[in-house]
C-alpha cells in the first residue's frame, strides 16, 4: 500500500475528471433535468434583468389604479396599492432566489467545512463535531428561526443568515459520511504518505470525488429554503413591506376575498414559487442520476 | 446494539444541554421582555411597576444566573412557571401536547399511506402515463408551501362546499366526540400531509425501482411469479426501508409546519402556544417547548436508527 | 400493496362519514374573542372586559348607547359635596354564583385590589383620584384610606378633590370581585390565579368551562338581579388570528366577533355583506385616533415644520378612499369626538410641494433613513404603511418600515431608540381619555411632548359635567394639538363589525352603539337577547 506513487494519485484524479465529463453528458441526456435547468435559467435571468423587462418599479404605487385585473396596463394586474404585479414578481424573485442561494451557500460552506474536518480527522474531533451536528439537527428549524428573527429583527438579510446558520448539519453529515468512506482509499493514503498537507488532500483529492452527492443535496436545499422563506413571510417575519418577495406576495391570499376573486394577486407568486422549486428539484434529480457512482462505475441505467 | 443505544443516549445529554444554552440565550436576547410585552398603549405602566414585575420574575438577574436557576429547576423535574399566567409549564404542555401529537401523527400516517401507495404504483407502472402523472403530481406537491395548502383547503372545503369546519379542534362547548374531532382534524392534517406524501412517494418509488432491478427480483420474474406476489413477498419490505429515514427527517419539519398550520386552523396545540410565548417573551414556555421538541426529535432519530437495524440486517451499529 | 390499499379504505370511509351536518344547540350564542384576553385576568388585560359584561359586574356599567351609566351592583349613589364624596347604595340580596351573599366588603376589597401596588394592575390609575391612593401606592399605607364600607350595603368613596364625572369616566372600568375567594390569595399571586379561568361573579352568566386557546363557556344565571337571561349559554370561542374568525362568521361557526381584534378587515367586507344571515355595520366608528408617532426627543423630529411637512406629504383622502375603502374619518387633531374639536383647524390638505419646502426650510437630511415601526399586520394596514412610505419617499423622507410585536416596540420606547411609527390609540368614549397621548411626562406615549397649557386644559375639561363648558377646554386643546402636531394626525379608524341575525338583540344593540367602547364592560341588555325561532 505504501508503494503507491504520485502518478497513481494523478490517475485517480484524472479518472474523476473524466467522470465529470461523463456526468455532464448524462445530465444533459436527462430530459426533465435539462428542462429544469432551462426553466431556472429563464427565471433567474428574468429576475436579474427586471429593470429592463418591467415597465414599472416594484414599489410604484397607484392608489387609483389598485386591484386591476391583468390587462394591457398591468400585464399581471395590480395589487392593493396599485403596484404592478409583474414588476413585483421579477423584483420579488431577486429576493426569494437570493435568500435561497445565499442561505444555502452559507450552509454549504459551513457544512462542507465541518463535514470534511469531522470525516477526515475522525476520533475525538469527529465525536465533538457530530455532537454539534446532532444539536443543530435537533432544533426544529422554523421554530428557532421564528425566535431568532424576534431577536435580530425581521429583515431579508437576517432571514438569509439565520437560515444559513441553521441548515448546514445535513450537508455536514453527508460530507462526513462520504469522506469517511474515502479516507482509507489508496490514493488518499498515498497522498498522505507523500507528506501532502491535510488541506491539500481534502481540497484536491477527496472533495472532488465526493462532491456529487453533496451537490445534489445543496441543490435540493435551495428549493427547501425558498419554501421556508415563503412560510416565514407568511408569518410576517420575512421581507418587510414595501419590499416584495414571492412569500410575502403570496401572503395576500390570506384575505378570503383576494383568494376568491383576485387570483391574479396570488397565482403569479404561487406559480413562481412552484416553478422555481419544481425546476430546482428537476435539476437535483438529474444531478443525482448523473452523479450516482453506481451509474458511473457500473454504467447500468434505469 | 445495546451499547450503541447507551452511547447515543449518553451523548444526547451534552447535546440537550447545548440546545438549552443556545435557545435560552436567544430568548434572553429578544428585544423587550415578558414585562414589556404586557404593557399596552391603553394601560401604560409606571417604571416602578415595571421594575417590580421584573424583580418578581427574576428578569433583573444577569443572564447566567437566570439560566442556572432555570436549569436547576429542570434538574428537579420542574419546567418552571409561565411568566404570563403563572401556570406550571409542565401542565400547559401536558394539556396541549396530545393535540399536536394527534395532528402530527395523523398527518404523518396519511402522508405515509398515500405516499407509499402511490410511489409503489408509480414504480410498477414505470414510464407509463400513471407514473408520469404521479411523478409530476409529486413534484407539484413538494412545491406548495404548507400554509398555502391550508388556505386553499379552508377555502374549498369549509367556505365553498361547507363540508368541514374551518377551524378549531372540536365544536366548542359540545361534549367531546371522536367524530366531531375527526371532522375538525381532516383539513389541518391534510394540509400537513400532502407535502409530505409527495416526499414519501418519491422515496417509495425510488426504493421500489431499486428493488425491482435487483437480481433476485429478476429471477423471481423469470420463474414466472405474478408481479403482485413478487412485489408483496420480496419487494415492498426492502423498498420501504429508506422510508424510515424519511420518517426521521419529517419530524422536525412537522413541528415547524404545525406552528403555521395550528395558527391557520386555531388548533390549540403546542405550536400555537409557542407562537404566543414568543410574542409574550414567556421564556419558561419557550424553553419548555424547545426542550420537549428536542427530546422528541432526538428519540425519533434514535428510533429511526433502531428501526433501520431491525428492518435491514445489513446495517449494524457497534 | 393490496394490504396497503385495504388499510386506506376504512380511513377514507371514516373521513367521509364524518362529513355530516352540524347540529346547533338551541339557546347558544357563540362569540369570537382574541387570544390573551383571559388567563391574566381582568385586572391585567385590556381585552378581558367582554367577560366582565356577562360574568363579573361593576358597580356601574357604561350603557351601550354611550350616553350614560347603568346601575349594576350599585342601585343608586349620591354625592353630597359636588363630586368629592360618593355614597353608593348596593343592591340587596345579590348572591355570588357560588351562593355567598354579595356585600359592601366585596366592593372595598375590589377597589383595594386594583390600587394595590403588589397586584400591579395597569388599571390602578383609574382610582388615582381616590383619597389615599398615593400613600397606598408608595407603600406608606396598607389600603385606600378613601374607601369605606358604612354598612353591609353602603360604600363611601372619598376623592382627593371634586371630580363630578368620576363615576361616568373612571369607576366604569372597575369590576367587583368576590372577597371570599380572592381575599385568600396573596396580592402578588393575583395575576394568573386560577380564579381567572374559573371566575365566580354576580353577572347574568355563570362560568362553566375554560379550554385554553379553544373557548370559555358560560351558562345562564336564573337568579340574575336584572332578570334571568333568555339565552341558555354563551360560548366565547378563542382565536389568535383574524382570518379564521372571518371564515367562522361566514360558516356560522360563530355569531359575532369582538372589536378588540380589529373588526372585520375592510377587504373582506364585501364578502360578508353578500350573506343574508349577517348584519354588517360597515362604518362602525372605532373612536380610534390614528397617527404617525414621532420621538420628539430625537432632534430630527423636534422641528414642527418637519412634522407638518410629513402631513402635507401624504394624500390622506386618497388613502381613505382607496386602501381603506372609506373606512376612516379624516382628522387633524387628537379627539375623535366632534364636540371636542374646534371648527377652524388647519386641514393639512395634500401638498407635496409645500412639504418639500418645509423640509428644506427645516434643514431635513433626506439621505438618512428613518426607522419606522408599526404593529398592525393585516392587509389594509400593511397597504396603508406602503402608501405612506411611498408618499414620504416622494418628498425626500426615507422611512424603512418594520413590523414589530408589542414587546419589541416597548423596548424601543424604553431605550429611546424609537424614531417614528404608525399607531392608533383607543379612547373613544370621552376626550379626557386621550390625555396619556399628549400630556407632559406621560411616558411612553407622549414621546417627549410637553405643553403645560394642554395639561391645564385637560384638567379643566373634567371640572364640569356640562358638555358645552367642557367643549371649550377641549376645543382649545384640539387647536394647539393641530398646530404643534406632537403626532401627525391622520384619521379616526372605522371598524366594520358583523353579526349573525340568529341572535335577536345582538345586532340591534350594536346598531345603537355609537362607537367602540374600549377597556370598559358595556351594559347592553344581554339578558334580553335570544336565539331567533
Amino acid at each position: 500500500m505504501t508503494d503507491v506513487t504520485a502518478a497513481d494519485v494523478t490517475i485517480a484524479v484524472g479518472v474523476s475528471r473524466g467522470l465529470w465529463a461523463e456526468a455532464v453528458r448524462r445530465f444533459l441526456n436527462h430530459r426533465l433535468a435539462t428542462l429544469g435547468l432551462i426553466m431556472l435559467a429563464i427565471i433567474v435571468l428574468a429576475c436579474m434583468l427586471a429593470p429592463l423587462i418591467a415597465h414599472y418599479g416594484p414599489n410604484d404605487i397607484d392608489l387609483r389604479g389598485r386591484n386591476q385585473p391583468p390587462g394591457d396596463v398591468h400585464w399581471l394586474g395590480s395589487d392593493g396599492t396599485g403596484r404592478d404585479i409583474f414588476a413585483r414578481i421579477l423584483y420579488g424573485g431577486r429576493i426569494s432566489l437570493t435568500v435561497g442561494f445565499v442561505a444555502v451557500a452559507i450552509s454549504a460552506a459551513i457544512g462542507i467545512f465541518i463535514g470534511c474536518i469531522a470525516g477526515y480527522f475522525g476520533g475525538k474531533v469527529d465525536l465533538l463535531l457530530m455532537g454539534v451536528i446532532d444539536m443543530v439537527l435537533t432544533f426544529p428549524r422554523l421554530v428557532i428561526i421564528i425566535a431568532f428573527v424576534a431577536v435580530v429583527g425581521p429583515s431579508i438579510f437576517n432571514t438569509m443568515v439565520v437560515i444559513g446558520l441553521l441548515s448546514w448539519p445535513s450537508i455536514a453529515r453527508l460530507t462526513r459520511g462520504e469522506i469517511l468512506a474515502l479516507r482509507n482509499q489508496e490514493f488518499v493514503l498515498a497522498a498522505r504518505s507523500l507528506g501532502t498537507s491535510p488541506s491539500v488532500i481534502i481540497l484536491e483529492h477527496i472533495l472532488p470525488n465526493v462532491l456529487g452527492p453533496i451537490l445534489v443535496a445543496i441543490t435540493l436545499d435551495v428549493a427547501t429554503v425558498i419554501l421556508l422563506e415563503a412560510s416565514l413571510s407568511f408569518l410576517g417575519l420575512g421581507a418587510q413591506a414595501p419590499a416584495a418577495s414571492w412569500g410575502n406576495m403570496l401572503r395576500d391570499a390570506r384575505t378570503l376575498s383576494i383568494l376568491e376573486s383576485q387570483p391574479w394577486m396570488w397565482i403569479p407568486p404561487g406559480a413562481m414559487i412552484a416553478m422555481a422549486v419544481l425546476s430546482i428539484n428537476f435539476v437535483g434529480d438529474g444531478l443525482r442520476d448523473a452523479l450516482d457512482p453506481q451509474h458511473i462505475m457500473g454504467g447500468g441505467g434505469k | 446494539m445495546l451499547s450503541y443505544l447507551m452511547r447515543k443516549l449518553l451523548l444526547s445529554i451534552p447535546v440537550l444541554f447545548g440546545v438549552t444554552v443556545i435557545v435560552f440565550a436567544i430568548a434572553h436576547a429578544m428585544p423587550g421582555d415578558a414585562v414589556l410585552a404586557m404593557i399596552t398603549a391603553e394601560a401604560p405602566s409606571s417604571e416602578a411597576l415595571i421594575a417590580m414585575r421584573r424583580g418578581e420574575l427574576g428578569l433583573d438577574q444577569p443572564f447566567y444566573i437566570q439560566y442556572l436557576n432555570w436549569i436547576g429547576q429542570i434538574l428537579h423535574g420542574n419546567l418552571g412557571r409561565s411568566f404570563v399566567n403563572g401556570r406550571s409549564v409542565g401542565d400547559i404542555i401536558g394539556e396541549r401536547l396530545p393535540m399536536t401529537l394527534e395532528l402530527m401523527a395523523v398527518a404523518l400516517l396519511v402522508a405515509f399511506l398515500i405516499g407509499t401507495t402511490l410511489g409503489v404504483i408509480s414504480a410498477l407502472r414505470q414510464y407509463k402515463l400513471t407514473d408520469y402523472s404521479l411523478t409530476l403530481g409529486g413534484f407539484v406537491g413538494v412545491s406548495i408551501p404548507d400554509f398555502f395548502m391550508g388556505l386553499l383547503l379552508v377555502y374549498v372545503f369549509a367556505l365553498e362546499l361547507r363540508w368541514l369546519p374551518s377551524s378549531g379542534i372540536s365544536t366548542a362547548g359540545d361534549n367531546f366526540s371522536l367524530l366531531d374531532n375527526l371532522r375538525h382534524l381532516i383539513l389541518p392534517a391534510a394540509a400537513l400531509a400532502l407535502f409530505r406524501a409527495a416526499i414519501f412517494m418519491r422515496y417509495a418509488r425510488a426504493g421500489m425501482l431499486d428493488v425491482l432491478n435487483q437480481d433476485y427480483m429478476r429471477t423471481a420474474k423469470a420463474k414466472g411469479l405474478r408481479p403482485s406476489t413478487i412485489t408483496l413477498r420480496h419487494g415492498l419490505r426492502n423498498a420501504l426501508i429508506p422510508l424510515v429515514t424519511v420518517f426521521g427527517l419529517a419530524l422536525p419539519t412537522l413541528f415547524g409546519g404545525s406552528v403555521v398550520i395550528e395558527t391557520i386552523f386555531q388548533w390549540p396545540g403546542i405550536g400555537l402556544m409557542f407562537i404566543d410565548a414568543v410574542v409574550n417573551r414567556d421564556s419558561p414556555v419557550i424553553m419548555g417547548y424547545v426542550l420537549l421538541t428536542a427530546i422528541i426529535v432526538m428519540l425519533a432519530n434514535l428510533a429511526t436508527d433502531l428501526a433501520y437495524s431491525v428492518l435491514d440486517p445489513r446495517v449494524s451499529y457497534d | 400493496m393490496r394490504r396497503l390499499l385495504m388499510s386506506l379504505v376504512p380511513a377514507m370511509a371514516l373521513m367521509f362519514a364524518a362529513v355530516i351536518a352540524k347540529a346547533e344547540g338551541g339557546g347558544t350564542f357563540r362569540s369570537a374573542v382574541r387570544t390573551g384576553c383571559i388567563e391574566m385576568g381582568t385586572l391585567h388585560t385590556t381585552c378581558g372586559h367582554r367577560l366582565d359584561e356577562t360574568v363579573l359586574q361593576g358597580l356601574v356599567h357604561i350603557k351601550w348607547t354611550g350616553d350614560g351609566v347603568q346601575p349594576m351592583l350599585a342601585e343608586s349613589w349620591k354625592t353630597p359635596d359636588g363630586g368629592k364624596t360618593y355614597v353608593f347604595s348596593l343592591r340587596h340580596s345579590v348572591k355570588w354564583h357560588d351562593g355567598t351573599p354579595f356585600t359592601a366588603k366585596d366592593v372595598v376589597f375590589s377597589l383595594n385590589l386594583y390600587a394595590n401596588p403588589k397586584v400591579g394592575s395597569p388599571w390602578a390609575q383609574k382610582l388615582g383620584s381616590v383619597a389615599g391612593y398615593k400613600a397606598f401606592q408608595d407603600g406608606s399605607a396598607s389600603s385606600l384610606a378613601g374607601v369605606k364600607a358604612l354598612d353591609d350595603t353602603t360604600v363611601q368613596i372619598e376623592l382627593d378633590s371634586a371630580k363630578p364625572l368620576w363615576v361616568e369616566l373612571q369607576l366604569i372600568a372597575i369590576s367587583i370581585f368576590p372577597e371570599h375567594i380572592l381575599g385568600k390569595v396573596a396580592p402578588g399571586d393575583i395575576k394568573g390565579n386560577a380564579f381567572w379561568v374559573n371566575r365566580v361573579g354576580t353577572g347574568p352568566f355563570i362560568w362553566k368551562k375554560y379550554e385554553s386557546d379553544q373557548y370559555v363557556e358560560v351558562d345562564r344565571n336564573p337568579d340574575y338581579f336584572l332578570g334571568a337571561p333568555k339565552l341558555e349559554r354563551i360560548i366565547y370561542q378563542i382565536y389568535k388570528d383574524v382570518p379564521p374568525i372571518i371564515a367562522a362568521l361566514e360558516t356560522q361557526e360563530v355569531d359575532a366577533m369582538s372589536y378588540e381584534g380589529g373588526g372585520v378587515p375592510i377587504s373582506e367586507l364585501a364578502r360578508l355583506q353578500k350573506l343574508d344571515y349577517l348584519t354588517v355595520l360597515p362604518k362602525f366608528s372605532a373612536g380610534l385616533p390614528t397617527y404617525l408617532q414621532f420621538n420628539l426627543e430625537n432632534k430630527r423630529f423636534a422641528d414642527v415644520r418637519v412634522r407638518q411637512a410629513m402631513l402635507y406629504a401624504i394624500d390622506r383622502k386618497a388613502i381613505i378612499e382607496t386602501v381603506k375603502q372609506g373606512a376612516g374619518e379624516l382628522s387633524n387633531t387628537l379627539f375623535p369626538q366632534d364636540w371636542a374639536r374646534a371648527k377652524d383647524l388647519e386641514p393639512y390638505d395634500y401638498n407635496p410641494d409645500k412639504a418639500k419646502q418645509l423640509l428644506t426650510d427645516a434643514g431635513w437630511d433626506g439621505s438618512q433613513p428613518v426607522d419606522f415601526i408599526y404593529y398592525y399586520s393585516d392587509q389594509m394596514n400593511v397597504d396603508t404603511v406602503t402608501a405612506i412610505q411611498s408618499y414620504l419617499a416622494a418628498v425626500g423622507v426615507n422611512i424603512q418600515p418594520r413590523l414589530l410585536d408589542p414587546a419589541a416596540i416597548n423596548q424601543t420606547y424604553a431605550d429611546g431608540s424609537f424614531q417614528m411609527g404608525f399607531f392608533a390609540n383607543g379612547m373613544g368614549l370621552d376626550p379626557s381619555l386621550g390625555s396619556p397621548v399628549v400630556v407632559c411626562g406621560a411616558k411612553p406615549l407622549s414621546m417627549g411632548y410637553c405643553n403645560t397649557k394642554v395639561d391645564e386644559l385637560f384638567n379643566k375639561g373634567l371640572e364640569s359635567t356640562d358638555r358645552a363648558v367642557r367643549a371649550e377646554s377641549y376645543q382649545e386643546a384640539s387647536r394647539i394639538l393641530n398646530e404643534e402636531l406632537p403626532k401627525a394626525w391622520l384619521w379616526n379608524e372605522v371598524r366594520p363589525l358583523a353579526f349573525n341575525n340568529r341572535i335577536v338583540g345582538l345586532a340591534q344593540h350594536f346598531k345603537e352603539q355609537p362607537l367602540v367602547i374600549f377597556n370598559h364592560p358595556v351594559y347592553n341588555e344581554v339578558e334580553k337577547w335570544e336565539v331567533a325561532k
